[in-house]
């Protein structure tokens, strides 16, 4: 508790110099003050489509803005380290690719509950939960932001965005101009290499092009037969193109293929016993989009996307192909002291399982879903622009459900730094595919009464009758600026009373098998905080401290014996962050970052641990820059999650780790 | 209830779709948040750009510009603000009085007006700045233009050669160049 307040102390009360706000958009008074850097990340019009651009301060939800610059000076080199950088997020490791990535909940990997969107394109699938996050080799370097919407904020973009959003922005080819070469080599990344080309054409047509190819060892404390590696190799490349300043298109495509070792523990017959293996799955990505901008007048535009996913792993133990279509209209529109955003959507969804021991589905192996959405949001401003209140809707079908999702949300400016806001919602997590129609094995614990040593057959049954769960949110928020010190504070209250549960079915008298099916048992509440505080101590010295803490209650709705409720406890995460220049080509970064310890339904727990993170920049010349980096730097290895509700993926312990990374730009 | 109402709200949605995407073809002007961050660019440049000697106006920098809503805006932005101590003051003037003009600002609105009295005329010490495709190969030794609803400009360094100006290196990295009349770079 001492470390924390002296981090709090730290970070909020040594501030002497102006600290910009963690915003890329500005109010028009401050303009006068801005740098082209600044200038040229405005959105000219503040009806963009997809995500109306407001002030960040003037945003009523709990939101934070990683900068491109902020990325670059922690050295990450995928995604998983740069989600690592955003407050309130919680990143926790079971191996040395497969991260397990919440927000403002327990960390489980099999989510729906979490959004991700790269430039406004939806990253999941209604075939199955969860996002694949080794897999989504986005060149850091082309990355301009990275917005994260903690709590029910963003429920507007979809129904699977209960618990937050992270919208990924990536850069104009027309910023990433500099054809580029990265190396990097170290304990971790046996080898990594990045190369960019990029162009332009006719008058006002630009495009880039990366090509990466990744290694990533295993980490040491794995027996030998067991892996956690992955060989990752990867085409990107966006094209843009300007008719006039009202009419663009942006073009994207991607193909990745990885070999991806991973650790699972697995039952299998006659025994049932638990056994754990490691299997490479063969993994190939293709997407698509083409997304066209178009300004109707300086207060109306609109904006039509349309995407295409195809997806497939080949392995022993699971075997499928996705293939998804999106296609998004949105408009913004704006008069007087209101605004207005209006978008549908349609997605397809089709996956095909193969069926092995391990994996089955009750129906048919080949199956495909058309899901609709519609959103509406109004603001209305009052008080003399001092006051707003946004009220939103978002109505989703599929095949079988209905969603919707309301919000109102206000905002009060105290005085021109000062902001408080609410919001109060409901939020809905669509079920998926798996959750109701596939069967997974898994090990029962009951030990076969007939042949000593050996168990049961145990199953997780998908259940087609679980609903949609809705949960009603409450959020309360404060932000200020303090001379050169910025303070933001969210607090929540969420509750549903149709939140996961588990029913056990026992076949047979002794039993003969277990069947565990989710159904919708729980009652659950959620209450904490996020909170950052930022400061700059002097002109080349930035702080940010980050404290996020979670209570998760829950209680059984239904009750019998044969009914288990979702685990309940409490999560707690805070961190410190320093960016220091010792010299105008020399930047260090430093995160220290804990974590509390998590208890497992089985009562095993991982204990509470800190981790930092450390590395230097030297920007040679104007076209080389040279960084070394290091991970987890206290420990030599460590456990940042046991598996206990897995369906049977295994954890392994993280490694310390070093990278020394090398960016030629021409 | 919804079940019924949304097939019909989703036909009505495309249809309005199909409507507006027709709007479309009409030319939008941009509008006061759009200049606003524009006349901040502006600020910017004046900041990095180096204009010969005067022999008058020695105490006064004037920004010019034919179109009344950006000369309003500009008056407003510029209130108080110098330039190597010497005051910034906004003109709202009229083609060809251009005389004592350090900077004009050429809106989309006027730009045809304006290229045709500006196309092979020399005109030293003055920056021209013009927010319309094609208007730096021809015109102005800088144009705005939107990239993804960004503000992007261009730069054509033969006109800023020919005008005496010199403009820092900062300014240059962040530009698109135009090296030749036509060809960008």
């Amino acid at each position: 508790m001492r470390v924390v307040v002296y981090m709090l102390y730290t970070a909020f009360f040594i501030s002497t110099n102006t600290l910009i706000a963690a915003s890329e958009q500005f109010s028009e008074k401050e303009l006068s003050t801005l740098s082209l850097n600044n200038l040229m990340s405005l959105d000219a019009q503040t009806t963009s489509v997809m995500k109306r651009a407001v002030s960040a301060k003037e945003t009523p939800g709990s939101i934070y803005l990683l900068s491109a610059k902020k990325i670059k000076l922690a050295g990450a080199t995928s995604l998983i380290d740069a989600l690592t950088l955003l407050p309130g997020v919680s990143v926790r490791n079971t191996s040395n690719t497969w991260p397990i990535v919440s927000i403002r909940s327990a960390p489980v990997s099999i989510i729906n509950n979490l959004l991700l969107m790269v430039d406004g394109r939806f990253i999941y699938n209604i075939g199955f939960p969860g996002i694949a996050w080794n897999h989504l080799d986005i060149d850091i370097d082309n990355i301009e932001r990275i917005e994260l919407i903690r709590g029910s904020s963003g429920t507007l973009w979809s129904s699977q965005a209960a618990n937050g959003v992270i919208n990924i922005i990536t850069k104009h080819s027309l910023d990433t101009q500099k054809q580029s070469i990265t190396f990097a080599a170290g304990s971790k990344y046996r080898h990594y290499t990045n190369a960019r080309v990029a162009g332009q054409f006719l008058q006002s047509g630009s495009y880039r092009l990366n090509i990466k190819h990744h290694n990533i060892g295993k980490s040491s404390t794995l027996e030998a037969a067991l892996s956690d590696a992955q060989q990752l190799s990867s085409l990107d490349f966006r094209l843009d193109y300007s008719v006039d300043d009202d009419l663009s298109f942006i073009i994207s495509a991607s193909h990745l293929n990885a070999a991806t070792n991973k650790t699972y523990s697995l039952t299998t017959p006659p025994t049932y016993t638990n056994q754990i293996i490691s299997n490479q799955s063969a993994d190939t990505n293709t997407e698509l989009m083409l997304r066209i901008d178009s300004r109707l007048t300086d207060s109306r535009s609109q904006q039509i996307q349309i995407s295409y996913f195809d997806s497939s792993s080949e392995s022993d133990v699971i075997s499928a192909q996705m293939q998804r279509f999106n296609l998004t209209y949105a408009m913004n529109l704006e008069w007087h002291n209101r605004k207005l955003d209006w978008g549908i959507e349609y997605q397809n969804n089709s996956t095909n399982l193969k069926q092995n021991n391990y994996i089955k589905s009750l129906i048919s192996n080949d199956y495909s879903i058309h899901s609709y959405g519609a959103f509406i949001q109004s603001e209305w401003q009052f008080n003399q622009g001092r006051s707003k209140i946004i009220g939103a809707l978002r109505v989703d079908k599929s095949s079988a459900d209905l969603q919707n999702q309301p919000s109102l949300k206000f905002l009060h400016l105290l005085t021109s730094d000062e902001v408080i806001w609410m919001n109060i919602s409901q939020s809905a997590m669509q079920q998926t595919y798996a959750e109701k129609h596939i069967i997974v094995a898994q090990q029962s614990g009951v030990e076969n009464p007939f042949i000593p040593g050996t168990y049961v057959p145990g199953y997780t049954i998908g259940n087609p009758e679980i609903e949609t769960i809705k949960m009603a949110n409450i959020e309360l928020g404060y932000r200020n600026k303090i001379g050169a010190s910025n303070i933001d504070l969210s607090i929540f209250h969420s509750q549903s009373n149709n939140y996961y549960g588990t029913r056990v079915d026992v076949i047979g008298t002794p039993p003969t098998q277990l069947n565990f099916v989710p159904v919708n048992a729980s009652k659950l509440t959620l209450t904490g905080f996020d909170l950052v505080l930022s400061s700059a101590p002097s002109e080349n010295w930035e702080l940010q401290f980050e404290a996020s803490y979670l209570r998760q209650a829950s209680s059984l709705n239904i009750k019998k014996d044969s009914f288990i409720a979702y685990p309940g406890g409490t999560v707690k995460q805070y961190a410190i962050r320093s960016d220091y220049q010792l010299s105008p080509q020399i930047n260090s970064y430093l995160k220290l970052r804990y974590k509390n310890r998590l208890k497992g339904e089985n009562n095993s727990t991982v204990p509470s641990y800190y981790t930092l993170d450390a590395g230097f920049s030297w920007q040679a010349n104007k076209q080389l820059n040279i960084g070394l980096y290091g991970h987890n730097l206290l420990h030599s290895n460590q456990q940042e999650y046991f598996s206990y509700s897995q369906l049977f993926y295994q954890s392994s312990k993280i490694d310390r780790d070093w990278l020394l990374k090398a960016e030629y730009k021409f | 209830m919804f079940t019924i109402l949304f097939k019909p709200v989703f036909h009505l949605a495309i249809t309005t779709l199909l409507i507006f995407s027709c709007t479309s073809l009409v030319a939008a002007t941009p509008g006061k948040r759009e200049y606003n961050i524009k006349i901040a660019f502006i600020y910017n440049f004046i900041k990095y750009t180096q204009w010969p000697k005067h022999d008058q106006f020695e105490d006064r920098f004037y920004f010019c510009s034919s179109n009344a809503q950006v000369a309003k805006l500009a008056s407003a932005f510029f209130k108080g603000k110098h330039m190597n101590n010497r005051v910034i003051e906004v003109k709202n003037i009229t083609i060809e009085k251009l005389q004592g003009c350090h900077l004009l600002f050429v809106s989309k609105t006027e730009s045809n007006l304006w290229e045709a009295y500006l196309t092979n005329k020399h005109l030293p010490g003055i920056l021209i700045i013009g927010e319309t495709p094609g208007f730096a190969h021809s015109s102005s030794q800088i144009n705005f233009f939107l990239a993804a609803n960004k503000i992007r400009f261009e730069i054509n360094l033969k006109l800023l050669q020919k005008s005496s100006l010199t403009m820092h290196s900062q300014l240059l990295r962040l530009a698109k160049i135009i090296k030749i009349s036509g060809a960008s770079k």
